[in-house]
């Protein structure tokens, strides 16, 4: 041991760390030297001052309970969304774009244990807001369906939105800064309003493993039937 | 549910409070917290770490990463935002103590406490509050366990220097 005990040597006392050798002798050495005693008493002091601090300023955990964390929808990215039926973007989060890998993933009833309730039932449907970056879009989705319809549109503003409106079997939307991705089956039921910001009115849409096509949204919304794979565009008055 | 979702389900139910709580220290903002917290669970969904030994020293590494990643980017944005006021504040950012009723007086000067400690003694202070070892924060931060105690001792020096009579 050192004339005095270093500070790292008094911090894994306090925290019940180092071999049993260096606690004795270091147990020993406070009992002996004021200074080291005193700079001991100091280190407990500001550790219990400091983590009482902490404690006291924590913001309240807002992550939700079970029972609505079994229908939360998984954000990835440093907050580019909010989820719900009216979400909107905060303008603080908007400008965190670019990332390449998905940005998150909403998981229909997390963990794939239920489909998204019916907007019949009243219960919130599967929605999520986002702020696409770049001047290109494109909205995958996986598989034709057994009922449902697709539709796109434009809107004023910046955000982006994609609603699951009714229907079952929707396991995931995936939103990467460029594209859309509805993780559906064949046996899907679902139908999807998806709105873009006016600066990406030209958006390609695939379906399946069928080539994309390309829809120019300033002429009217455009929808495709999920189950005929008939598309139709109604001209904007 | 597969085991693998069970598993991952219950390691979030079990630890999602303390890492936000460590989180929203760490960043300073309550909001980019929570979207940590998520990221960090979808990184364990979609990349569950191959030894499943430690898990939460793997989510606590994997939220710090983001987390230091988040804080960088907040930097350069209050910076933007300062040269434009009318904008809306940065994430992290300390508001004025002077409009701020108690309690968030408190959280504000908790806040700037932090803000003075280097990203690493902030890691370090914060990995301790949760109950992690010297060597797991060692790991994590990529130093010697014997420097832990160190690092620990400045960062506690530090804050009590900021938190005034409150840290001492």
């Amino acid at each position: 041991m050192t004339m005095h005990a270093e500070d790292g040597a008094l911090v894994r006392y306090l925290d019940g760390e180092g071999d049993e050798r260096e606690r004795s002798a270091l147990a020993l050495h406070l009992r002996t030297c004021p200074a080291c005693d005193a700079r001991w008493t100091t280190l407990q002091r500001q550790s219990a001052s400091v983590s009482a601090a902490l404690r006291a300023s924590d913001a309240p955990l807002r992550f939700p309970g079970p029972h609505r964390f079994q229908r939360r929808l998984w954000v990835a990215a440093a907050a580019l969304i909010v989820v719900g039926a009216a979400g909107a973007v905060t303008p603080v989060r908007a400008w965190i774009i670019g990332r390449t890998q998905a940005l998150w993933t909403a998981v229909a009833g997390a963990m794939h244990q239920s489909a998204p309730a019916s907007a019949d039932t009243g219960e919130q449907p599967l929605s999520v807001t986002f702020v696409p970056s770049g001047s290109e879009f494109s909205v995958e989705v996986a598989s034709w369906q057994a009922a449902g319809r697709l539709a796109v549109d434009i809107v004023p503003g910046d955000s982006a939105s994609t609603v699951v409106l009714s229907g079952s079997g929707v396991e995931a939307l995936t939103v990467l800064p460029a594209t859309i991705r509805i993780v559906n089956s064949a046996t899907s039921t679902a139908s999807y309003a998806i709105h873009l910001p006016r600066r990406l009115a030209r958006v390609r849409v695939r379906v399946g493993g069928e080539p994309s096509t390309t829809v120019d949204l300033r002429d009217g919304p455009w929808e495709v039937d999920l189950r005929t794979q008939r598309s139709r565009q109604n001209p904007r008055p | 549910m597969s085991h693998s979702d069970r598993w991952v389900a219950a390691l979030i139910t079990a630890h999602r409070g303390a890492l936000f709580r460590y989180l929203a220290r760490f960043t300073g903002d309550a909001d980019l917290a929570e979207d940590l917290v998520q990221e960090t669970c979808v990184r364990l969904r979609e990349h569950p770490p191959a030894n499943r030994d430690d898990p939460k020293r793997w989510l606590f590494t994997v939220a710090t990463n983001l987390a230091r990643d988040a804080y960088r980017i907040a930097d350069r944005r209050r910076a933007l935002v300062e040269a434009v006021p009318d904008r809306v504040p940065a994430p992290g950012s300390p508001p004025d103590p002077s409009v701020l009723v108690e309690g968030e007086e408190q959280r504000a000067r908790v806040r700037a406490a932090l803000a003075t400690l280097t990203e690493r003694d902030r890691t370090v202070l914060l990995m301790r509050e949760e109950g992690f070892t010297h060597r797991e924060i060692a790991e994590a931060v990529d130093t010697t366990t014997k420097s832990v105690g160190t690092m620990i001792a400045r960062a506690l020096d530090k804050m009590a220097r900021a938190l005034g009579p409150e840290g001492a």
